[in-house]
Parts: C-alpha cells; sequence; structure tokens
C-alpha cells in the first residue's frame, strides 16, 4: 500500500499539504472502507496509468462459495455432473485440513467484469486484490489482441 | 463504475444436487464403509454425521487424450542441439509406461475421504432394513414439536388468517374514521330518487334536494377513500413450535455373549439395537442406554466390551433379567423413567432356567417396562426348520409371555431385514398415540 499512497501523493499534489491519512488500518473492511480505497484505486488506474476497462462488478463471496466455485472451474453457471460433486468435496476436505489455501478472488472477463473476492481476506489483501483482479485483468481482457477477436463480453453473463 | 455486491448471503448448497449424483454414483463403495462403521460406532453416535473413505478408483473419470501410439504429430522442441528441421525422429517403441503415474495436485492414489451428512448416513444404514418410507422419515426427524397457537400476527399464511379478529379490526376502524354505513347511503339515494320523482318540486325541496345530492357524494367518495378492509385490519393466527413432552428414558440392551454368538450375530444384534435407540432418541430428550452381557452369569459393561468381547460359559438367560431388574431397584425407577429392554439371543439357555426367566418377566418386569423386544438370531441354513409354534428354549418359554403382555415383541432374525417387524407394533402404537394427542 505504501506504493500507492505514494502514488497518490505525486498525482494529486494539493492533497499532499494536508498530513494524508490512511484510507484503512487494521485487517478488518467493510463496505465503506472497500469503497473509499477501490475510489483511490480507481483514481490511480484511470488518471496515472490510463487504463481502458470494462464496468467493474466486485462480487464478496463466503469460503463455500469459492469452493462451489473451484468445483464448476469458476463459471458462475455450469450444467450439473456428477464429478463436480466430487471436486467439491475432495477441495473442501483438502482446505478444512489446511492442505491448500483458497484463492483471494476469482475474476471473469465478462461486461462488467466480475471479481470474487473472498470474504476472508484482510482489508490490505482485498485492497490488493481489487487493484489485481478489478483493474488489471479487467484491462488486459479488454485490450488483449486475443481476447478482443474471441471473446464476447456482453455476452458471457447471459 | 463499480458495483459492490454481497454474496455471503446466497442460498448455500449450490452444489448439492452434484453432491447427490456423486453419493448416488459411488452408493455401492459408501454403502460398504457404512456398514463397516456400523459395527465400530457407538449406538448413541449413529444419528450423526459420518467420516468414510472409499477407494478412489471407482471415481476415476473418463477423459480424452492423444493416443501413445500411432497418428501424426509435430512437436516443438525448443533448445536442441541434435536435430534440425526436416530430420525425422522416430516414434518411442513399446506400450504406454506401466504403473500409476503421480498426479499433478500431489494427492496420492489413497482412499477418498469425504464426511456423509446425518441424513445421507442414515438413509445407507436403512437401507436394507427394509423401513417404511414413513418410519424412515419420522426417525430422521430431529425433534419432535408441535404447533401451539400463540395469539395473533400482522403476517402470515392467507390460510391461517383469523376472520373474527380481522373483521372486529375492520369495524372499529371504520366506526373510528366515520365510514358512511351502506345502509346510510341507501337511505339517501332512496331520499333523493324521493325527491326527483317531485314533477314540480318547491324551491325548498329543490335545496333540500341539492344538500342531499352534495351530502350523498360525499358518503360515496368517503366511502371509496375508506376501505371496508384494509391490510392493517387482518389478522393472522400465530403458532408456534412447542417441543413435545419427552422425559427420560432407559434402554437396557441384554445380549448373550457366549461363544455360540459370532461375529455376524453380534452385527445383526447391533443393527436391532440401533434402531430402538434410534426410535427412542426421537421420543426422548435424555436416554441412559445400559449394556447388560451374560453367561452363565450377567455383567454390567460397557459398550465396548459389549460388542466386540467374548466370554466362555454356559447360558443362563434369568441372570441377565435379574440384573436389570436390580439396576431398574437401584438406578431407575419407573415413576421417572421409560423403560425399554431389547433383548438378543441365539436361543440357547440352560434348560431349567427357562420358567426362572418367564417367572421374572410376568412377575416383576413386564410391568415395569414399556416395551420389551426380544430377538433370536438364527443362522440362515436353519431357517427353514423352523416356524412360529417349535424353537429351542428360550423361544418355547417366550411364546406364552408374548401372549399375556401386549408390550412384549419377539421375532427370529435371519437377515438385518427381518428386523423391522419386530419393532412394527412399538411404532405402529406410539405414532397412532402420537396422533391422539
Amino acid at each position: 500500500m505504501t506504493e500507492q499512497k505514494h502514488k497518490t501523493g505525486a498525482t494529486y499534489k494539493a492533497d499532499t499539504t494536508h498530513k494524508a491519512k490512511p484510507l484503512f488500518d487494521g485487517a478488518d473492511w467493510d463496505f465503506d472502507t472497500l469503497h473509499q480505497t477501490y475510489d483511490a484505486i480507481e483514481k490511480i488506474a484511470l488518471e496515472d496509468l490510463q487504463l481502458t476497462l470494462h464496468p467493474r462488478q466486485i462480487e464478496i463471496i463466503s469460503t463455500e462459495q469459492m469452493l462451489d466455485a473451484y468445483s464448476s472451474i469458476g463459471m458462475p453457471l455450469m450444467y450439473h455432473h456428477w464429478s463436480f460433486g466430487k471436486h467439491f468435496l475432495r477441495e473442501e476436505r483438502l482446505y478444512r485440513q489446511g492442505a491448500q489455501g483458497l484463492a483471494y478472488e476469482i475474476v471473469i472477463n465478462s461486461s462488467p467484469c466480475i471479481a470474487y473476492c473472498l470474504e476472508d481476506n484482510s482489508m490490505a489483501m482485498q485492497a490488493l486484490v481489487i487493484a489485481h483482479a478489478a483493474f488489471g485483468h479487467n484491462h488486459f481482457f479488454k485490450n488483449n489482441h486475443l481476447f478482443q477477436q474471441w471473446t464476447d463480453p456482453e455476452g458471457i453473463i447471459d | 463504475m463499480v458495483q459492490f455486491v454481497d454474496r455471503r448471503l446466497n442460498p448455500k448448497d449450490k452444489n448439492l444436487g452434484n453432491r447427490r449424483r456423486f453419493v448416488k454414483r459411488v452408493r455401492a463403495s459408501i454403502k460398504k464403509a457404512v456398514d463397516e462403521s456400523v459395527r465400530h460406532r457407538k449406538l448413541s453416535d449413529m444419528d450423526k454425521g459420518k467420516k468414510v473413505s472409499i477407494p478412489s478408483d471407482s471415481l476415476a473419470e473418463p477423459s480424452f487424450r492423444t493416443a501413445r501410439q500411432g497418428g501424426q504429430r509435430q512437436r516443438v522442441l525448443p533448445g536442441n542441439k541434435t536435430f534440425s528441421p526436416g530430420d525425422r525422429i522416430n516414434k518411442p517403441r513399446g506400450g504406454p509406461g506401466g504403473g500409476p503415474s503421480g498426479s499433478p495436485d500431489g494427492e496420492g492414489e489413497d482412499d477418498f475421504m469425504f464426511v456423509l451428512s446425518r441424513d445421507e448416513f442414515l438413509d445407507l444404514f436403512f437401507d436394507d432394513l427394509e423401513l417404511p418410507d414413513l418410519i424412515k422419515l419420522s426417525l430422521k426427524e430431529i425433534r419432535a414439536t408441535e404447533p401451539k397457537r400463540a395469539g395473533f400476527s400482522v403476517t402470515g399464511a392467507p390460510s391461517n388468517i383469523n376472520i373474527e379478529r380481522t373483521m372486529r379490526n375492520s369495524l372499529g376502524r371504520r366506526i373510528a374514521l366515520k365510514r358512511p354505513k351502506t345502509k346510510e347511503v341507501l337511505e339517501l339515494q332512496k331520499q333523493i330518487f324521493a325527491l326527483e320523482a317531485i314533477l314540480s318540486p318547491t324551491s325548498q325541496q329543490r335545496a333540500r334536494l341539492a344538500e342531499l345530492r352534495s351530502e350523498f357524494e360525499k358518503s360515496g367518495q368517503r366511502q371509496r377513500a375508506i376501505a371496508y378492509i384494509d391490510p392493517i385490519d387482518v389478522r393472522y393466527n400465530y403458532f408456534t413450535n412447542h417441543p413435545k413432552p419427552a422425559t427420560n428414558a432407559v434402554m437396557f440392551c441384554l445380549m448373550d455373549v457366549s461363544a455360540s454368538m459370532g461375529e455376524r450375530e453380534k452385527d445383526l444384534a447391533k443393527r436391532f439395537f440401533v434402531l430402538l435407540h434410534l426410535f427412542l432418541a426421537r421420543r426422548y430428550d435424555k436416554i441412559d442406554l445400559v449394556f447388560i452381557r451374560h453367561t452363565h452369569n450377567a455383567q454390567e459393561v460397557d459398550e465396548e466390551t459389549f460388542f466386540h468381547s467374548t466370554e466362555t460359559g454356559g447360558t443362563v438367560v434369568s441372570t441377565a433379567l435379574a440384573q436389570m431388574k436390580r439396576i431398574i431397584e437401584q438406578r431407575y425407577p419407573p415413576m421417572e423413567w421409560n423403560i425399554y429392554a431389547a433383548q438378543a439371543s441365539d436361543g440357547e439357555n440352560f434348560s431349567s432356567d427357562s420358567d426362572n426367566c418367564t417367572h421374572l418377566l410376568d412377575e416383576e418386569l413386564m410391568k415395569l417396562c414399556q416395551y420389551f423386544a426380544y430377538i433370536e438370531i438364527v443362522d440362515e441354513r436353519e431357517e427353514p426348520l423352523l416356524d412360529e409354534a417349535s424353537g429351542l428354549e428360550l423361544w418355547m418359554s417366550y411364546l406364552p409371555v408374548a401372549e399375556r403382555w401386549s408390550n412384549f415383541a419377539m421375532k427370529r432374525i435371519v437377515r438385518a431385514k427381518d428386523i423391522y417387524p419386530v419393532f412394527r407394533d412399538l411404532f405402529a402404537k406410539k405414532s397412532e398415540a402420537a396422533s391422539h394427542d
């Protein structure tokens, strides 16, 4: 986060005259802090880095939903099959036993670009994940030559 | 532009359908694991979820891949110093490499482990007991509750609407807001019609007519503005669920553990005890379990010893009954406890002892017990030789007891599915009684 604060300082000189207050402290997050942090990140992304982006949609999900997403290869909608049940049970067991951690986010190359963030993430992690998934991946999805050629972001969610 | 969505409250169990499909597919393997665990679990733990492991080779998924032999293939082999473009490389000889390969995610080819939910476990447990569906349902029900009236509420299902309350509220509101009654409005209308019927009205009558008309219009408006029944009037009967009165029960498990009772006999006996325990667990808050094993003398033991150790010795059944009577006297006053007993045996008894058993049951125990179930576990080869009226020592002496006491049930068991009929009367009677409550 220090890097980001530094950047905000550089871009908006007016702010530096004030004693800059951190966007958050501590590991807990709530939707207000998420919004503020998001706004700060968005400013950097749009004005500083000049990213072109799909609209963003950030969804907070629980670990169980993340495991659900795992078993259906991250697809928001999937047909039913016994093997997904098997995958779910395996992932769940590995997770419960502590043999593997869960992904911090899953991002879908749709428009609006959906980023699933895990509720267990700390606030710093949420900020990182939003910057990474909702902006980084998003920019890539929108601008990559092959993605432009072969995917239909508006049509994916239907 | 951003949208934050909190998905955490979305319905859970999105994967439940897939889980069911999976359980159905590997049912045979799970069933084996469940049967195995019935042997090892405690009676009172039987209705909980259970971790099972099944061999992973039953779970292989078919997948497409390129054939190892044949076909044309082109590969890019980066960084080689041996070949140049256009060189032809021989195909690898021989069959595919044998032996299981390491899986990419580091999971070995161990058994596949997962936790069955309570319902799934019981489903599989009930599988070969051939219980009627209704009984299965009622055994799975965790707590018996019954809805009791608890006043009225402003929300509810249309079927619970309380018409009397609703109409009373409506009437009160109509009076308070001075909603014109239909009768009054009709009366006004009648007067208007009467005045209109006059061919040459006087000025007084004309003024009266105008007055009545405006009054009529006003009351019409008022009627329309103030509803006859407003949503705020509506009241619903409100019910809360009360747990059915339940008290304590004690379940006595009596079993002959002499050498003639082998693994198969004990396994069947355990299923029998489990079923009775499940049934009691549904009806009573607290159930004590007492295990009495006997050879030529009887002992109270813990569950582990009861099911898993053998004793040598003769068989004197009355010792177990006497022990049960002693324990009741010491610890379970019949005024406070519902007493259930389940006895499993292979039917052998020391010949002069059977009269003692009959006597003990008739005079003492049957008066104290809610229910006494006796099962005789017989060998499959002996089954065709036996009928209801003849049998071994203990069977013959219990027959008259069963005739005298309606709460005594006895049955021969060859397979697991024979167990349920022992309880049929018990279930039938109790559910009937419950429906009368």
